[in-house]
């Protein structure tokens, strides 16, 4: 790369953030405006922020490179990203969030579900499993981001730089806009993602020869699949892997399922329903979301199956042989199959989907210690300084996610860590807190009690599952090898171990939360008659808008 | 179909294209649902329907 354009274009692009961080920074004066955006974001920018922050290299670099292994079956999960991610989201849970989030003034997601449920307990548990587990996901995107930067740029800049070069950027405009600054930069580094794809997934098609060309090639070479990956299931890279294979549990329940439904609990992407001023926005922001989603996390897919055909076109071996492992698939494809303009754009496209995440994930991270926990444990004494300790809880999580960064030490990428603790987090997050925030906002019967075995039960049995039960992660951990002389508890073999624990938290999580709320009593009726009355009180409004308008028509 | 053999691929493909379909529709048809109401307006619906009410008892005197 000719460091004589990349340096004064990253210069431009990171002055132009720069710039609109000061705008956010300029506008936030509360600390609603510092958590929420002042309630009153465009749908657009709304809209981008979510998918941006959503979509970081873990979708691009991370997922992409495991569609360049296990082909496009993980197209499923681009399925339910948009279904689930954009549509579930914003319209059924969202809009509920929003009005009930609004009536319990709530700013993060663990005060809201502490809110709903009246209890202090809830938000500092939710401020606490965010503060613990959000660094391993921020430290993934972290890594692979750095990673990048160095693998483009032919280690000119060291994996060290890198992390110190996305550490500080994204600590400057954290700690300077709060999240006006984030989602004003968002949107633009969503923009951004959004424009290069297409280029990417266009220009892959049209360099092997169309798409159906492009898709026959691939299915002609399944037989290159390595005999390691036909063993556990795999049968090309068009094609299903074989029904209940270990690839097809490891596919599905952990990449598709875990990071498909997980969004729903995401605590970065929950604010985000709160930050706009009605429900019209979040229906404006499905349009946008569901197009931005189709292309960011479809092409990524796509691109990194077919990148298996180019490789094998030019050098004879398929995408994970070339490019020695998964993580290196996609940024290796296009610093040899795309034009050289277009790797600069990509190295841009690449910056913004690690700190438009990135910031996301601190600012919550900041959230969490001051509102949740600080909050929580000691009253209101230091609300007037929520912004100040919020900043400095963001310094701290960076230099925790740094520690990480460094001591995970997968600057390799062997381990193909992105995507992995991408699907962990999603998952522990999922576990823990989907079915008692789904259930706060459509069961008036959810108690106080309830919410909380729902939420310990799912995180009891989803960590339990990965140190003992799910053979990638037990085997790191070792502690089933230290009780039974295995990696994981069950068998050697056997497919159970494949099983991500979601699958089985997930259900114990819903059990639990339903058994002990019907065995309790709603501890806060008043406020849980308001938040659902509200919701009743905007249908007769609406209705009545409707009958008026239609009277005025009709009179005409 | 565009050079692809497993039909839970195909199937996927068109659930993909589906299901971003279905959010450009939902957002293009809601695009101005759902918006606040204003106190201007909920003071004009409250006037309307006391109106209503006035006419209602009128008619109901006759």
């Amino acid at each position: 790369m000719n460091f004589f354009i990349l340096i004064p274009l990253v210069i431009l692009y990171i002055s132009i953030l720069g710039l609109l961080s000061y705008i956010g920074y300029r506008s936030t004066r509360k600390s609603s405006d510092y958590l929420l955006g002042g309630r009153n974001s465009h749908p657009f920018v709304m809209a981008l922020s979510y998918g941006a922050t959503f979509i970081s290299t873990s979708a691009i670099v991370g997922f992409g490179g495991m569609a360049g292994q296990f082909g496009l079956s993980l197209l499923w999960l681009p399925f339910l990203n948009i279904f689930v991610g954009a549509f579930i989201a914003f319209i059924v849970f969202g809009k509920r969030t929003r009005t009930f989030g609004l009536y319990l003034d709530s700013h993060t997601f663990g005060e809201f579900l502490g809110a709903r449920v009246s209890s202090k307990f809830v938000q500092i548990i939710t401020g606490c499993v965010i503060f613990l587990f959000m660094p391993l996901y921020t430290a993934a995107v972290l890594m692979g981001a750095s990673r990048i930067l160095t693998g483009l740029t032919g280690s000119v800049i060291s994996y060290e730089v890198s992390i110190a070069f996305f550490s500080i950027m994204v600590a400057i405009y954290v700690i300077m806009g709060g999240i006006k600054g984030i989602m004003y930069t968002d949107a633009l580094q969503g923009s951004l993602m959004f424009v290069g794809m297409i280029i990417l997934l266009i220009a892959s098609y049209a360099k092997l020869g169309g798409v159906t060309a492009a898709h026959s090639g691939l299915l002609e070479i399944a037989d290159q699949v390595p005999q390691g990956l036909q063993a556990i299931g795999h049968q090309g890279w068009t094609a299903s892997p074989a029904a209940n294979s270990p690839l097809w549990w490891m596919i599905y329940s952990s990449l598709v399922l875990g990071v498909g439904i997980g969004v729903l609990a995401q605590p970065q992407l929950c604010v985000r329903y709160m930050t706009v001023k009605s429900n019209k926005e979040l229906n404006r922001a499905v349009f946008i979301g569901g197009l931005f989603l189709l292309v960011t996390v479809g092409t990524p897919l796509t691109v990194g199956a077919l990148s298996n055909l180019y490789f094998f076109n030019e050098s004879g071996q398929i995408a994970i042989a070339a490019a020695g492992s998964s993580d290196n698939i996609i940024p290796m494809y296009i610093a040899n199959a795309m034009p050289k303009w277009f790797g600069y754009m990509f190295m841009l496209v690449m910056i913004s989907a690690a700190m438009s995440t990135l910031s996301s994930q601190f600012h919550a991270i900041g959230t969490a210690v001051s509102r949740d926990i600080i909050e929580g444990l000691f009253g209101k004494k230091f609300r007037a300084k929520t912004m100040l300790i919020s900043r400095f809880s963001v310094i701290f999580a960076i230099l925790v996610t740094v520690v990480l960064s460094f001591t995970l030490g997968d600057a390799k990428g062997e381990l193909g860590i992105i995507a992995r603790a991408t699907a962990i987090f999603f998952g522990i997050m999922a576990s823990g807190f989907l079915f008692p925030y789904g259930a706060s906002l459509f069961w008036k019967r959810l108690t106080r009690v309830g919410c909380i075995a729902g939420i310990l039960s799912g995180l009891f049995v989803v960590i339990l599952g990965y140190l003992l039960m799910h053979g990638p992660e037990a085997k790191i951990f070792g502690l089933a090898k230290l009780l039974c002389g295995r990696d994981s508890i069950f068998p050697t073999g056997s497919v159970l171990q494949y099983v991500n624990p979601l699958v089985y938290a997930f259900p114990i999580s819903g059990i639990s939360t339903v058994i002990f709320s019907l065995l309790t009593k709603v501890e806060n009726p008043v406020v849980v008659e308001a938040c659902f009355g509200l919701l009743d009180k905007r249908e007769k409004c609406c209705k009545l808008k409707r009958l008026c308008s239609r009277f005025s028509k009709k009179s005409k | 179909m565009f050079g692809i053999k497993d039909p839970t691929i195909i199937v996927m493909f068109f659930f993909l294209f589906f299901a971003a379909v279905f959010c450009l529709v939902y957002g293009a048809l809601n695009w101005n649902k759902g918006g606040e109401i204003s106190p201007q307006e909920l003071e004009e619906e409250s006037k309307w329907d006391k109106e209503e009410d006035d006419i209602d008892s009128e008619v109901g005197g006759l």
